[in-house]
Parts: structure tokens; C-alpha cells; sequence
């Protein structure tokens, strides 16, 4: 494959800087390592996916690892099955069929193809021995910021460790802090953001965005106020007997900045968990990163149920939730311009939030479309098609970073919950900023001013700094 | 342009496919789908004293485990296998062995298991099961896993449970439905709620005829809320964003449209707690147990 060749296939073409990655990855003068930290949206995978296939001309007999988020598997397997590339996702399930395929169950991974699994799937004992019983010749991660520190770090230098030749792609986007370098000595890095992007003629590809963030502040009445203080009350009175003390108070922290639907969701796991003396991990949403995973240990008393199912009945009988009439005081005035909001998407973190967003928008009389990551596959990208074409509002859950959405024509983003770290808002924001898009964005941020300390105010604050950093 | 992202249907039909192959091992319930998804294997040489192999087995709540010096299965030591060599060992025995039990290295007390292979059908393993309380998988040179009776019982039971407990959620919003309104009430709530989907002429008139959504749309909407509200909560957004969450996890169970996970099982079964509250406090009300 001659990477000089723009790879024509109508909607895909290299543009010069992934043809430039390919040629400095494949020079033979080049690091054993290469970081490449470029924007959401400028094609990492894409590009990753053609040093693959390259790889696989040169050295056919090469063993190649993926190393990439669960819910991306099979969107990757599709661009590799694009680029003529033999790949299998292998899961526990897809492990033992091979092992049972194999001359030896501890080797079961053959040569002329790539293997993607998740880095979590990779971290487990018997896989982690099994992937360090072969020598690689790529190991590319994509997400690396996400494979820092503990046992996933651990897994890629290992094996790194094992296969002395091996070369090592690390994908990832600008402005993250330290990324691993997992034992190699021998570095390069890239980093690229979107106005530095050119086309084939050296002309930029993005104009500087015009983007404006717009905070929307809402006061908990005093009601709500109580209401918080009693549920988390319950809730440290339930996790002193079953849970884990510091972090079930902080996932309820963060549903409780959500909605009721989310608070009552976390309020009905908890009572359900310790009721049915269900042990183990305790978490509200898929999206959920580690220190936001509790431990359920032990059985509730009675006490914390009746305390947590009094918490429900009381969310249930209150009906002012003043951020959603912040919410709905916005697209009153959307609509009061335009009889629907031309392109709208909002964003939170969780499932139950959505569908009572949803609830909301229906007593409103608005249409509203919704992805969320427990959709089949088929139905979020029918949803975001439809979106796509006639407008309207579009609700979301992090799937829409992970799932690899594009939502460049989209004219206002509304963060029902502001992402909480600084890489879920670039990745989320970079989903509104593909190459051609060239329209005022706006960025609403529901910000509680009651809660002290002011954790939304504090995210709303590194929000501005992208923004700001983007339009540069 | 990128083609990291979706961009076309046509793209979203290839992905489709490329998923359906992939998943192909997966659609048929085989041996290899029940053993459990997070067992890692654990094994033990044939020297291992019985003490220390019995307190492995309480350690991990084990039943038996697999015996494997180098990479060849020897046999599987378990309670079972314990007890009956061990009720046959005499005062002599254990005299001219100077041990006690305890001391004595695993490999006196295996016993054999049976092999099936991760494509084998559940039917072909549960003599097996119910002979000698398990089955290994792979063969005596490539231990993959083991399968035991309970395992298959957490097997089916999560297949069965989300069928039987949305089953329990659609019949009881029915008679929650129905003790709320008459049978006219109802025509005339079906009217309001569902004219625009149907057309005047076509609007469902019974609860069986009509979808879960058509029972939450005619729940929540504005005018006839009212009439439900005591039933489900006072809270109107709440009620219909729950019965929305629970319309897609009903769909996607009874169409199969995707995996069920251990969390739509857990958010099944608290919306079946949710209604199984509401339906007490119904019968309560009336007087009922």
C-alpha cells in the first residue's frame, strides 16, 4: 500500500496530515514508540487503521493488538473490515473458542490478523499471561489516556517487556496530562488541534469557531434543599452498613445534581442492593469511571430502607425541580424564535435523566429524539440520522462521545450535567466540531448556583478554557 | 473526511453485518455461553495436601477443582471425591500412611470428569451434571473451563428472569389501568392520547389490544393524568419517564434486539419493585390482603 495515494472511497480520503503519520510511522529512522495526540474528529483511528493494514502488507505473519474501549469494538472492526484487515474482538467467549482452536491453551493468538479487545478484558490474569505468551509487532492503544496507572498499565508493559520489537501506537487527544510510556525508551510525538489541520493545497480545513457559552443558572428552593440533605443523610446511614463510605455518598452527589428520575433511580439500586443482600459493585451508569464504583458488602438494616424509601416517596410528591424550569425557560425561548429548535442536543450523564427529559419535552409538546448506550446499535444511528436531518432536540448520554457520532450541524448544545472531566468535555465537544463546520455554537451549561462547594461552576470554568482554546 | 464516525446508512448496514458475523458464535445457546462469562480458572497440582485444597474450596465457595500437573487433567478433587476415598481408608491405612487425612496429597482422592467442548448443545452435558455434579471443558491436554449444575441454573434463570418479570410489570400496569378507569374512561382517554398515532378510526379500545407505550402515552398525557395519578405517584414526569425507560427495556427483551445485561435485569427488577409497591398500596386501599 503507497500512502503518497489518496485513498479515495468517496466519503474517506487521507488528508496530508494522516498521510504525513503514516510515512513518519513506517520511517525506517522512527521511534519505537509514537504518541499521537490529535483533536477528536481528525481521523486517529481512521489513520491507525491504514498504518494496520500497511503493517500487515510488510510483515504478513505480523500479530497485531487493538487495545480499545468495550462500546468502539465493533465500530473498529468495521473501519479495519474497510481497509481489507482480518480482525476478531475477542471476548471470553471468542477466547475459549480459540483456545480450543489452538495447539496449546495458553497460545491461542495466530499471525495475519488484528485482535481487538477492551484493555479491561486484557488486565484479567489468564488473558494478561495468555497476550505475554506471543511476541507482538503492533500494539496500538487507542484512549491511551484512560490505560494509566494500576493493572491496565501494567498489561501493556508486559508486554512490551515481551516482545522486545515491537512497535507501539498510542492514541489519544491533545491537552491530556502524562501518558504512560509503558517501559519504551525510544519516543516521538504528535499533537495536533484543529486549526492546524490543512488541506492537500496547505489551506486550513477549520475556520477559527465561533463559539459562545452561555451558563444557565438555576437556585434550589429550599424545599429541594431539604430534600437533598435528607437523601444523603439516608444514604450515609445506609453505606455505614453496607457500602462503601466515601464513594456511595459522591455517586449520589453527582445524581442528585442530575434529576429526581436519576436520584430516585440511585435511591431505588441502593434499597434493592442492600434489601436482597446483593453484594459486589454498586454503580448508577455505564460511563462510570472507577472511583465512582462502590462496594455493597453487607446486608441494610431497617432503619436505612425505611429512611432511602421515605427519600422515594418524598422525591416523588415534590414537584418543583428548578433546573428543569431553567431548562424549559431556554427552549421557550428557542421556540419563542423558531417553532422548533433548529438543531438542538442535550447532554447528561444518565439513562433515568434522559427519559425524564424526554417526559418533559413531551408535556411540552416538543419531538425529541434519544441515544443512549443501551440502545441496539442500529437504533442510535437511525436516531442520530433522523437528528441529522430534520433537527429538532436530541437527548444524549455519553454514548455520544463513545459511539463516534457526528454532530457537526448541530447549533446548540445544552449540558443538562456538565461533563465532570476535562477529557469527557473535549471528547464531548469535539463531536459538535468536525471538519466543515463553520456555525455559531452554542454551549448552555445548567449550573447550580445553591451547592457549595460550586463543583458545577468549577467544570463550567475548564469548559470556557476549551472553547477559548478551540477558537484560537 | 474522518470515517472514524458513522456518516451514511449504507455504512451503518456494513457495520451491522460485520457485528452479525462476529456474533454468530453467540446466538446459539451453547455449553460455551453458560459457562460464566468472569470464571477464571482455578486449578491444583496433584501434591497439594487435601487441607490445603479443602480450604481453597471454601475460600472461593467451590465445589470441586480441577487437579492438573503441567498441562494434563488428572482428575478433580471435591468434597464429594473426598469423602468417598476417604470413607474407605481403615485405622491401617492410615498407620502405614503416618498421615492424617488432611495430610494427604490430593491426587489419592480425584476422581474423573467428563469433557464437552464450548460448541457442545447444553442437552449433551447433563448426564454429566447430574452424575458427577460438573463437566470440564476442552480435553485432558487443554483445560478451558468447568460447568457446573449451578451454573446452568444462573444460566437459565438469567435468560428466563427478564421475560417473567416484564410479564408481571404488563399485567399488573393492565389492572392498574383498569381499577383507575371504566371501560368507557378508558375509549375516551385512548381518544385523547392516541388519535394522532392511529387516526380517529383505528384507536385500540382494549388494554390487550393496545402497546406498553400506548399505555404510558395515555398515562401521561396532560387531561387524563388526573384519573392515574393516585397509582403510580403524584409526580406525572417521573411516572412517564420510568414507563418510557421501561417500553425500550420491554422492546428490546421481546424482540430481541440485544443482549440483556446484568444492569437492565437489575433496572427490571426495580421497576417490578416500583409496581409491586404501587399494586399493594392499590390493594390496601381497597381492602384487599
Amino acid at each position: 500500500m503507497n500512502s503518497k495515494t489518496i485513498q479515495n472511497r468517496g466519503e474517506s480520503v487521507l488528508l496530508p496530515h494522516q498521510l504525513d503519520l503514516i510515512d513518519r510511522f513506517f520511517n525506517p529512522e522512527a521511534a519505537q514508540g509514537l504518541l499521537v495526540r490529535w483533536a477528536v474528529g481528525l481521523g486517529r483511528l481512521h489513520t491507525a487503521s491504514h498504518i494496520i493494514a500497511r503493517q500487515l502488507v510488510l510483515k504478513p505473519d505480523a500479530r497485531i493488538l487493538v487495545l480499545v474501549p468495550a462500546a468502539l469494538q465493533s465500530q473498529i472492526q468495521f473501519v479495519l473490515d474497510q481497509r481489507g484487515i482480518d480482525s476478531l474482538i475477542v471476548d471470553r467467549f471468542r477466547f475459549r473458542e480459540m483456545q480450543e482452536a489452538a495447539e496449546t491453551v495458553q497460545a491461542p493468538f495466530g499471525t495475519g490478523r488484528a485482535f481487538l479487545m477492551s484493555t479491561e478484558f486484557a488486565s484479567r490474569d489468564d488473558i494478561r499471561a495468555s497476550l505475554g505468551t506471543v511476541q507482538w509487532t503492533l500494539i496500538v492503544v487507542d484512549e491511551a489516556h484512560r490505560v494509566g496507572g494500576g493493572k491496565r498499565e501494567g498489561v501493556v508493559r508486559d508486554l512490551v517487556e515481551g516482545s522486545p520489537d515491537v512497535r507501539l501506537l498510542l492514541l489519544t487527544i491533545p491537552g491530556i496530562g502524562r501518558i504512560p510510556h509503558f517501559g519504551i525508551q525510544q519516543w516521538a510525538e504528535t499533537e495536533l488541534r484543529r486549526q492546524e489541520v490543512m488541506d492537500s493545497a496547505g489551506r486550513p480545513i477549520f475556520g477559527a469557531r465561533t463559539s459562545v457559552l452561555l451558563p444557565l443558572e438555576y437556585r434550589l428552593s429550599e424545599h429541594e434543599q431539604l430534600l437533598r440533605r435528607e437523601i444523603l443523610n439516608a444514604v450515609r446511614l445506609a453505606q455505614s452498613e453496607g457500602g462503601t463510605a466515601h464513594t456511595l455518598a459522591h455517586i449520589f452527589e453527582r445524581a442528585l445534581r442530575s434529576s429526581p428520575s436519576a436520584v430516585e433511580a440511585a435511591l431505588r439500586r441502593l434499597r434493592n442492593r442492600l434489601a436482597h443482600f446483593d453484594t459486589g459493585t454498586f454503580q448508577l451508569d455505564e460511563g462510570a469511571e472507577l472511583s465512582e464504583i462502590a462496594t455493597i458488602s453487607a446486608k441494610g438494616t431497617t432503619a436505612a430502607f425505611e429512611r432511602l424509601g421515605v427519600c422515594i416517596e418524598t422525591l416523588n410528591s415534590v414537584d418543583v425541580d428548578s433546573k428543569r424550569r431553567a431548562f424549559e425557560g431556554l427552549l421557550t425561548e428557542k421556540l419563542d424564535k423558531a417553532s422548533m429548535p433548529p438543531a438542538m442536543c442535550v447532554f447528561t450523564e444518565f439513562r433515568a435523566t434522559l427519559h425524564y427529559l424526554q417526559a418533559v419535552l413531551d408535556e411540552l409538546g416538543i419531538e425529541s429524539r434519544a441515544i443512549h448506550g443501551a440502545m441496539p446499535e442500529r437504533e442510535q444511528t437511525q436516531a442520530i440520522h433522523e437528528f441529522r436531518g430534520r433537527g429538532g432536540v436530541l437527548i444524549a448520554t455519553n454514548v455520544v462521545w463513545s459511539s463516534g457520532a457526528e454532530l457537526g450541524a448541530v447549533d446548540s448544545l445544552v449540558l443538562y450535567d456538565v461533563p465532570r472531566s476535562e477529557i469527557a468535555q473535549r471528547q464531548l465537544l469535539g463531536r459538535f466540531n468536525r471538519l466543515s463546520q463553520d456555525r455559531v455554537f452554542a454551549v448552555h451549561a445548567l449550573v447550580d448556583t445553591t451547592s457549595v462547594p460550586l463543583v458545577s461552576q468549577e467544570a463550567v470554568g475548564a469548559l470556557a478554557t476549551i472553547l477559548q482554546e478551540d477558537a484560537l | 473526511m474522518s470515517d472514524e464516525h458513522i456518516t451514511d446508512d449504507g455504512a451503518s448496514d456494513k457495520l451491522e453485518a460485520v457485528r452479525a458475523l462476529d456474533l454468530v458464535s453467540k446466538l446459539f445457546h451453547q455449553v460455551n455461553r453458560v459457562v460464566p462469562a468472569d470464571q477464571q480458572l482455578l486449578t491444583i497440582p496433584p501434591e497439594m495436601a487435601v487441607r490445603d485444597a479443602i480450604a481453597l474450596l471454601q475460600e472461593h465457595r467451590f465445589s470441586q477443582l480441577p487437579v492438573v500437573a503441567g498441562e494434563r487433567v488428572l482428575g478433580v478433587f471435591s468434597y464429594r471425591s473426598f469423602a468417598h476415598k476417604a470413607a474407605r481408608l481403615n485405622a491401617s491405612d492410615i498407620t502405614k500412611q503416618k498421615s492424617a487425612p488432611g495430610d494427604l496429597p490430593v491426587e489419592d482422592f480425584v476422581e474423573t470428569f467428563e469433557f464437552a467442548s464450548v460448541h457442545d448443545e447444553m442437552p449433551k452435558v447433563f448426564e454429566s451434571m447430574e452424575n458427577d455434579n460438573g463437566i470440564l471443558i476442552g480435553s485432558h491436554d487443554k483445560l478451558i473451563g468447568i460447568l457446573t449444575p449451578m451454573d446452568f441454573l444462573r444460566y437459565l434463570y438469567e435468560l428466563a428472569s427478564p421475560f417473567v418479570m416484564l410479564s408481571e410489570i404488563e399485567l399488573t400496569l393492565r389492572e392498574l389501568i383498569r381499577l383507575a378507569v371504566s371501560q368507557e374512561e378508558l375509549e375516551a382517554c385512548a381518544i385523547l392520547s392516541l388519535e394522532n398515532l392511529y387516526g380517529a378510526e383505528k384507536v385500540p379500545k382494549t388494554l390487550e389490544s393496545m402497546t406498553f407505550d400506548n399505555y404510558r402515552m395515555i398515562i401521561s398525557h396532560g387531561e387524563s393524568w388526573p384519573k392515574f395519578q393516585g397509582l403510580l405517584g403524584s409526580n406525572r414526569t417521573l411516572v412517564s419517564g420510568k414507563l418510557r425507560e421501561l417500553c425500550e427495556l420491554r422492546n428490546d427483551v421481546f424482540h430481541f434486539k440485544r443482549e440483556i445485561k446484568a444492569a437492565d435485569r437489575e433496572t427490571i427488577r426495580e421497576y417490578r419493585q416500583w409496581l409491586l409497591f404501587h399494586a399493594r398500596k392499590t390493594e390496601a386501599r381497597r381492602g384487599g390482603m
